[in-house]
């Protein structure tokens, strides 16, 4: 197998303040081949953003900082990447969509001028042929009259032909990496269907990954091949998402699991997860996820857990799998 | 709702509103610029009562064989062209700034609170009432109060009233402005819909939630009165001559600038000084009261 | 768009009326009798009454209110006893080189202030923004009457470098006309500086949280170009009202300025107008200033229009 196209390794984030450290993600580690579709689903708080932007270098620094790990793209270390190289990567290799297409447009530039940004920055071309790529970028995630629409300001369009523009602008430099943080979350149930629909097609006309950050499910069931559970700033299971749906072996996965209506069988019993996620900083020792399990034991509190391979491909980090092999001195 | 539920509501709310009060307390003096501001102003009012207690000299004492002398010993800013003491008329100087500042800042308070608060709350009174103001708010602040007190003639009184209709205007548009926001609130409805009389929504619960925009606005109207009082004793149409005003000290020593720099420099220190420490002030208490901007001094 | 144009134009009328009732109600303040004050003590009882007449004092109020609204109608703004000129031809006599000054002093202040702005904000927290905000501060604490003394004591007494006063016409000479008024302008511009530079800085971090500067650094744009052509771009916005609103702190401190480097503007004019005690010479003065304001605040609304297209296309 080739290797990865982006490749975490053991990341960890924390915010500094004067006082003290808070830790925002830990030990998280994943692959993402050229081409897969990946979806990181967590609550608000489990780092998954932060995870997405230590990928583009983005980190709102200098409170918030990489402290360990290494985020290798194409073999090349982001955290330890000069500024300039940054900059290319960003646009570049890598394109980004964020979850409000409402606020992450500037709102006194035409939409056409803000794609041909984008394509300036990153190639050598003139800014009338910049201006063709823009309306042909347009086109290509179906917004109807692309020449007249370049022209137009940001809030003389729809929440959702915003997001189509956003995604323009980030797949203008053909990147092989997108990333995109709950695309969906400020839009209507009928237009989060299209985004998603733009999106795979665009990966699978394009070639590229895509990583998809969500708190939804279901969403990740219907495009992603690989699915990546965080919590509390921990990567607690990964699995192709068959695998996932159909054995889920962390408590947390099975409860998420039994939050979402199945879209085909009859509904049991719906059941959310009690309690509110911990807020970062304030971690119960042992595993994170403990005062919300149902399942758990006296020895969750004491053992700091790690990812245990379930199957090929297929991991989690709960006591119950093996309590052996698992558990760690902390 | 009964009386005893009400009643008790209230004694919780005040419950909350004394930690609160001291919680912010606290934060006040973790800012930096709080701080600075005020230790600046207790400089001010040591400066005004201490140092005419302390000084010798009286503040219109004339002393005609001592003129213009170079700051020495005896004379610590030295003196100006009548041998009055420079250090003695810069400390009575201070007493009168704050006594205008304070006077200004009094009116403001009151009048400005009123004005805001009816008009904000009320709708039927707002066009009127804020068309008034737009018409005083299109003369500039300060030649407002230059033109009102050349009408009314050169007093302490006069200087007062002209700097109080001069900054009523502004701050009434701020306390407005809160108070359109208060009374869109569910517990304004609430009461309302309880039977509460205007005057006692407007108490309960305008004003008090306009208190701290008001707190803020009222500082700076007090760093503009002191600045804005120099000025007019500077052009001769505030406290006429030989009242100590540092307007009047800068103004003396104009002509003597070539000679005897200190007397115009130690009035000009003490009024940038003043109007700093109230700056100071008033950005220490926004960042307190009103962060709009997160973190803005971490 | 044009619609905009008319709204704000119609709301500015009730505001001109008022304004020019509040200029009027002016002299009607004025303790005892305005005649006897212009006059002085050492006049005759004919000189009084001669100005009484003149004044219009002798008739009610009523009257002299409908014909001094007819007056202003026609552009007529009254007539100087003092000077013997009509007001309005002293004003404009005067405002070329109150608005040279003024002009002078904001294309100072604004670019530095900009600049200044920017970098405290960039590297906030830092010891340049330290600075730049004490500094910021102090601009505008101090008063500008005392800096200007202080600054002939320095530029001119010690140095030699400006001449201390008076104002030379450019026909006579175009340098000579630059240095009487560089001196005059940089104290102008002091308190401009520290009021824009703490604008500019606090719009700007707050432009620096928005989600489309975190897209534009997402698109791999230098920080000088998220800085400059995104958060300051937007930022521009709420920087235009504020100048706008520094049109009342120039005419204040042109008045100011002028008296201590005896420059011949119309804030000078306003100053003689009240030492005097020339009330038409007052009234006038003022309600031109007051307009003036009323007018700019109509440009600074309508260049809303021209930097942000959400309001263009409303």
């Amino acid at each position: 197998m080739s290797s990865p196209l982006l490749s975490v390794e053991g990341l960890r984030v924390a915010a500094r303040t004067r006082r003290r450290e808070n830790l925002l993600i830990e030990d998280v580690s994943f692959d993402v081949r050229e081409g897969e579709f990946l979806g990181i689903v967590g609550e608000s708080g489990s780092g998954k953003s932060m995870t997405a932007l230590s990928i583009m270098g983005l980190l709102p620094g200098p409170v918030v900082q990489a402290t360990a790990g290494r985020v290798l793209l194409q073999g090349r270390d982001v955290l330890k990447m000069p500024d300039g190289d940054l900059r290319r990567l960003r646009g570049g290799a890598i394109g980004m969509i964020f979850q409000d297409p409402m606020t992450s447009l500037n709102p006194v530039q035409t939409i056409g001028r803000q794609i041909v940004e984008v394509v300036r920055l990153h190639e050598e071309i003139s800014r009338p042929a910049a201006w063709e790529r823009a309306v042909e970028l347009l086109r290509e995630v179906n917004i109807p009259a692309p020449e007249e629409r370049a022209q137009a300001y940001p809030h003389q369009l729809s929440g959702g032909m915003r997001q189509r523009v956003m995604i323009a602008m980030a797949i203008a430099c053909r990147p092989r990496l997108l990333i995109a943080d709950e695309p969906t979350t400020a839009l209507d149930v009928t237009i989060q269907a299209q985004i998603l629909e733009l999106l795979d097609r665009l990966r699978r006309e394009r070639g590229m990954a895509v990583v998809l950050i969500t708190h939804d499910l279901g969403v990740v069931s219907e495009y992603a091949d690989r699915v990546l559970v965080m919590y509390s700033g921990r990567v607690v299971e990964t699995a192709p998402v068959a695998d996932l749906f159909a054995a889920p072996s962390h408590p947390y996965t099975r409860g998420l699991l039994n939050s979402v209506p199945p879209l085909s069988e009859e509904v049991e019993e719906l059941r959310a997860i009690e309690g509110q996620p911990p807020t970062p900083g304030a971690w119960p020792a042992g595993c994170r996820f403990r005062p919300r399990c149902d399942e758990s034991r006296p020895a969750c509190a004491r053992w700091d857990v790690r990812l245990v391979s379930v199957d090929p491909g297929h991991s989690a980090a709960c006591l119950l799998l093996d309590d052996k092999e698992n558990a760690h001195a902390p | 709702m009964t009386e005893f539920s009400q009643a008790l509501r209230v004694d919780l709310t005040e419950d909350r509103e004394e930690t609160r009060r001291f919680l912010v307390l606290r934060r006040f003096f973790r800012s930096p610029t709080f701080v600075a501001g005020f230790a600046i102003v207790v400089m001010l009012v040591l400066l005004g009562t201490g140092g005419v207690w302390l000084s010798p000299y009286e503040a219109t004492g004339m002393d005609l064989r001592n003129r213009l002398s170079p700051p020495t010993a005896q004379n610590w800013f030295g003196t100006d062209n009548f041998g009055r003491d420079v250090f003695t008329r810069v400390a009575a100087g201070s007493q009168l700034s704050m006594f205008v500042g304070l006077m200004v800042v009094a009116i403001n308070a009151v009048a400005g609170a009123a004005i805001g608060a009816l008009a904000g709350y009320l709708r039927q009174l707002d066009n009127l009432l804020m068309r008034v103001m737009d018409a005083f708010m299109a003369f500039p602040a300060m030649l407002l109060a230059i033109a009102i007190t050349a009408a009314l003639g050169p007093s302490l009184f006069n200087v007062v009233v002209a700097l109080a209709v001069a900054y009523v205007p502004k701050t009434a548009r701020i306390v407005r402005g809160t108070a359109l926001i208060v009374r869109e609130q569910q517990y304004v409805e609430a009461a309302q819909v309880a039977g509460a009389g205007t005057m006692r929504i407007l108490r309960v619960h305008v004003l008090p939630n306009c208190l701290s925009s008001l707190v803020v606005q009222l500082t700076f109207v007090f760093a503009s009165a002191v600045l804005a009082e120099a000025t007019l004793s500077y052009l001769g149409v505030g406290l006429p001559p030989p009242a100590p005003t540092w307007g009047n000290g800068i103004s003396d020593g104009r002509e003597y600038i070539v000679e005897a720099w200190w007397i115009s420099l130690f009035p000009g220190l003490a009024i940038t000084f003043a109007v700093l420490g109230f700056n100071f002030l008033g950005d220490g208490l926004r960042d307190v009261l009103d962060p709009h901007l997160p973190g803005e001094s971490e | 768009m044009t619609s905009y144009i008319a709204r704000r134009l119609l709301a500015a009328v009730p505001v001109l009326l008022l304004v020019s009732l509040l200029a009027f109600l002016l002299m009607q303040i004025v303790p005892g009798d305005p005649a006897h004050a212009m006059a002085g003590s050492d006049a005759s009882v004919e000189e009084i009454n001669e100005l009484r007449r003149g004044l219009g004092l002798d008739r009610p109020w009523h009257l002299r209110l409908a014909e001094w609204y007819l007056a202003l109608l026609q552009g007529d703004l009254g007539h100087s006893y003092t000077l013997r000129a009509d007001v309005t031809d002293l004003i404009f006599e005067r405002i070329p080189i109150t608005l040279s000054i003024a002009i002078y002093s904001m294309l100072i202040a604004v670019p530095f202030s900009i600049v200044l702005g920017v970098l405290a904000a960039r590297f906030r927290g830092s010891a340049l923004d330290l600075g730049i905000m004490g500094a910021a501060l102090l601009g505008v604490s101090v008063p500008n009457f005392w800096i200007g003394i202080m600054a002939i004591l320095f530029f001119s007494v010690q140095l030699g470098w400006l001449p201390a006063g008076g104002y030379v016409p450019p026909s006579e000479s175009v340098i000579g006309w630059l240095q009487s008024m560089t001196m005059p302008a940089l104290v102008l511009g002091t308190m401009q500086m520290g009021l824009l530079t703490r604008i500019t800085r606090s719009e700007m971090l707050e432009m620096m949280h928005k989600d489309f500067v975190r897209t534009a650094r997402a698109k791999g744009a230098s920080e000088l170009r998220v800085m400059m052509a995104h958060a300051l771009r937007n930022a521009i916005i709420p920087i235009v009202t504020v100048i706008g609103l520094l049109f009342g702190m120039i005419v204040t401190g042109a008045v100011v300025v002028e008296q201590v480097f005896s420059v011949p503007g119309l804030g000078r004019l306003i100053v003689q107008a009240i030492l005097t005690r020339d009330y038409p010479l007052i009234q006038g003065t003022l309600l031109f200033v007051a307009s003036a304001f009323v007018f700019v605040n109509l440009i600074v609304d309508l260049s809303y229009a021209f930097f942000d297209p959400r309001i263009r296309q409303n």
